[in-house]
This record gives C-alpha cells, structure tokens and sequence, in this order.
C-alpha cells in the first residue's frame, strides 16, 4: 500500500507567495456559482427530458398499434387467400372425385371429411409447391398455379397430406383445380410478393413448413374455424386511438407527477395512478401507468402485487420499451430469441 | 474546500446537484473552462450523472466521480469549440454567477490571489492539472482520485510529482514581476 503524499501547502520549504496562492484556492471558490438558479435550471431539463420519454413512448406505442393494425390487415389477407384457395381446391378433389372412383381412405380423408378445408389447404398448397418444382424452369406457368411454399392456413401440411397432394398431382387433378381457382389466383401473387417467396421454392422451405417442429407451438388440431381465423398472438390492451389532446395532456401530467413521486413517495404515486386509472381506463399511457404502478408497488413494499402485476406486464407486453426493467425487477428471464 | 463527507448509501443527482455543483463549477473554471460556458457544463455534468444513476458508494468519493464527468465535459466542449478565444472569458454576463456581498477591501486581495493561482494552474497541463487541483486544492485522497478518474494510483502520483513542478516554476518565474493581472492572456492569443 503506498503511503499518501504530503499535501503541498504542509510543506516546510513552500514559499510564501506559493503557500498564499494554495490556500487562496483552498479557502474560496474562484468565482461564485449560483446553485439555486443552476438547480432550477437542472430541474426543468430533467422534467423536459422525462417528458420527451414520455413522447417517444407514445411515438413508439402508436407505431406499435399501427403495425399491429397492419398485421391484422395482413392476416385478413391471408384469410381471404385460404378461403379462395380451399374453395378451389375443393372444387378440383371434387371433380377428380367424380371423374374417377376414389379410394375409400382418400375419399374418407379428402371429400366427405366434416372439417375438409385445412386438409384441403395443406394438400393445396404441398400440391402446389410440389409441382412448380417439378415443372420445368422455362415453363413455371404451366401448372396454372403460382408456386406457394407453405401452407396458406399456417399449418404445415401433414405428411399423409403431402403424400395425398402427390398423388392428386399425378391423376391430373391439380391442374384442374388450378384452371378452376383462377379468378383467386391475383390474390394470391400480390400476398406471395409481399411475402418475398415468389420464386422457386427451395427443398428445404419446404420440408420445413412440411415439418412438425417447424412451427413454434405445436401444432393444432385443423378445424374450419382454425382455417378461417388464424390463431394470434394475445393483442395487448387497446388504447385510445384518438384522443383529445387536452385529454392527453391531462394525461401526460398525471404520468409525469406519478413519475416524480415513485421514487421520494411510492404511495402518493400509487394514489395518482389509481385516479389515472379511474380517469382514463383505456387511455393513451396505459402501459406507461401500469409499469409506474409496478415500481410504486415494489417502492411501497408491496411484492406480492408488484410481482404479479409484473408478471402481467411481461405478458401483456413482451417488447415494450419498459419491459426489461420490470423482468428485471420481477426477476424474470427475458426469453431467449428463436 | 475539503471533501464533505457523504451518505455511506447512493446520491441521486439532484442531491448531487445542490451538494457539489458549486465544486464542479470550481473546478471547470480551474481546468480553464470559461465563466460564460460554465453553466452550460454543469448541466451537462449532472445530467451526466442522472444517466448514470447518480453517485455509488465506491472507492471514488462524489467529488472525484463529478471531476471525471466535469473532464469529460469539459473536452467534449473543447471538441465542439471552433477556436477557444481567451480574450472573450469575461464578455458575457453571467445568469448563475451568483451575487454575493463582499467586503470591498478583502475582495480585490482575493479576487488578486484567485487570478494568480488561475495563471498557475494554467501552466500546468490539463490532465496533471486535475490531479493537482483535486488533491492540493479540494483535498482528496490519491485512492480517491484514482478511481474516481479511472487511473491507478501510481500514475496520480506522478501526475501530481509533475504539476508541482510546474506549478512552482510558474511561481518563481513570476513572483517578481509586477504583473498580477494578465488574465486576457497573451498577445498572441488576443490577435
């Protein structure tokens, strides 16, 4: 350990013009500083700063909900695509079905199944796939159907139903099925444009949506209603599309005063946001409220409430810009990115 | 000035603010920041600190982890500067220098050795400068010192072997001339 420096002003053979110089400095500042007004002035930056958090939350928030309104809008796409393409399909099994006598596991699968659609779907869409791979490269319009990659209800095709497809393909029914679909056809390029899977299907796209581990969740039982409505994630709380903007100014102030309080008086800022909460249910900082509710709850003592209702967050909210500190404050894990 | 002891627990920076910013507006002007930005960076310093969450306890005292920011700020500033005109320092009327009544006598006698000091330290490079400012003049530890601007302790005793230096040979160069009062600096800086 090294030993600590004499200070210079202690020292014996300092002159006297240097010692005056270092206890000048020492005695008094070099010139005055106003604290109370430097405060003030520090004061207002951090509320001005904690406002513009604030805003760039909302902004967030409200690009959020856009998206989300554009997934839906993308989603209903989607839907319409499915129906367009299982009437299709249905169609064309139908005929082939006519034309020729089915086996009775295919007909028990494909025709008279009472949920046919998803199946149909899947066997649709593997048909598809199947055939645009197999068609020449100079003649990708031969099949009369454009090449899908996947399943349009999001459900993998099950290997009995790509096994199904195949053989469908080869009697000659896609084809007809195709021809039959057309006037669903448009739909379907612009939804594989925006989709970016216009091209050839590679192999391995499409043994990974024919793969049971390829989706997230396990996959479902296919039904009707599950081909019509494609299951979603659980939207979070709605807020307030347009509010007035004195009612977000009213708000805003509310979120900052409970803001200022959590730390120095967790329950006063508990207070406040509960009258937030009376006022403006569905408000525009409804995530903003319940997160400060969250902090008020831990700073108040209250783990029990602040754990669930983190807990609840973290749910309602997996990407939000204030998820991470409430899991760290609830200790849990963020999960870790597919 | 001394250190003042502080809370053993963490300091948010408001606290901060109304504990230290008279030291680290002390302490930009001694780095050689000028009266009219020094404002400026004593909100730059704190907003500093309230991004970092305030003062923890550790081996920096809050003296020593405000003069790191102060640093900091200070050659960001420097940074942003076009050109640093020394004959401007005193143009500008100052919001926050505060007013304090002074005795008319004793005042010139200070304000006399604050300019002479001010030269001294000018002689002295900024980093060593710091170094010199902190333990000579606010009083901290060299340990404090150390941690508080991210060096090891052997260098903050070098540092402070060698601004003594130089501050004495800026004293004896200067003790006999008759001119207390060169603040506008020199007349290559003036043109």
């Amino acid at each position: 350990m090294t030993t600590e420096p004499i200070r210079l002003v202690d020292h014996v053979g300092l002159s006297g013009e240097e010692r005056s110089l270092l206890e000048a400095g020492r005695s008094r500042p070099p010139f005055d500083y106003d604290v109370n007004r430097g405060f003030t002035r520090f004061q207002a930056t951090l509320a001005a700063a904690a406002l513009t958090t604030v805003a760039a939350t909302s902004a967030k928030a409200g690009s959020g909900l856009f998206a989300r309104s554009a997934l839906l809008a993308k989603l209903g796409t989607k839907v319409l695509v499915t129906v367009a393409v299982a009437a299709g399909a249905a169609t064309a099994i139908h005929f082939a079905s006519v034309r020729r006598a089915p086996s009775p596991a295919r007909t028990a699968s494909a025709v008279h199944s009472p949920t046919p659609a998803p199946k149909l779907i899947g066997a649709i869409a593997t048909s598809a796939s199947a055939t645009s791979r197999d068609a020449p490269p100079t003649q990708p319009d031969a099949v009369g159907a454009p090449p899908t990659t996947k399943s349009e209800s999001g459900f993998p095709a099950a290997p009995g139903e790509h096994h199904e497809a195949h053989r469908a393909k080869r009697e000659g029914a896609p084809l007809a099925m195709s021809a039959e679909a057309a006037p669903a056809i448009p739909d379907i390029d612009v939804h594989l444009d925006d989709e970016g899977s216009a091209s050839a299907p590679s192999e391995s796209v499409i043994d990974r949506a024919a793969s049971p581990a390829s989706p997230p969740t396990p996959t479902p039982v296919p039904t009707a209603k599950a081909a019509v409505v494609p299951k979603t994630p659980p939207a979070p709380p709605k807020r307030a599309v347009k509010p007035s903007p004195s009612v977000v100014a009213a708000e805003i102030q509310g979120i900052a005063k409970a803001r200022d309080l959590v730390s120095r008086d967790p329950r006063a800022a508990l207070a406040v946001l509960s009258d937030l909460g009376k006022q403006y249910p569905n408000g525009y900082f409804v995530e903003e409220r319940r997160a400060l509710t969250i902090l008020a709850l831990a700073g108040a003592g209250d783990g029990a409430h602040a754990q669930s209702a983190a807990t609840r967050f973290v749910r309602d909210y997996p990407e939000g810009p204030f998820t991470d500190r409430i899991r760290a404050l609830a200790g849990t894990p963020r999960p870790r990115a597919p | 000035m001394h250190p003042s002891p502080e809370a053993s627990g963490p300091v948010d920076s408001e606290t901060l603010f109304k504990r230290h910013a008279a030291f680290v507006a002390s302490f930009l002007y001694r780095l050689g920041a000028r009266e009219s930005e020094i404002d400026d960076l004593v909100q730059d310093v704190f907003l500093s600190a309230h991004r970092k969450g305030g003062y923890a306890p550790g081996p920096a005292s809050p003296t020593t982890f405000l003069a790191r920011l102060a640093l900091e700020a200070r050659l960001a500033k420097r940074r942003n500067e076009s050109r640093w005109r020394r004959n401007q320092r005193e143009d500008v009327a100052l919001a926050t220098v505060g007013t304090r009544p002074q005795d008319p006598s004793g005042a010139f006698a200070e304000k006399l050795a604050t300019m002479k000091l001010q030269r001294a330290l000018e002689a002295i490079e900024p980093g060593r400068r710091a170094v010199f400012v902190l333990f000579e003049l606010v009083g901290e530890s060299c340990e404090s010192i150390a941690a508080g601007l991210g060096l090891r302790v052997g260098t903050v005793h070098s540092r402070l072997h060698a601004a003594r230096k130089a501050f004495r040979a800026h004293v004896a160069r200067t003790q006999d001339k008759d001119d207390p009062l060169p603040v506008l600096g020199s007349k290559e800086e003036i043109r």
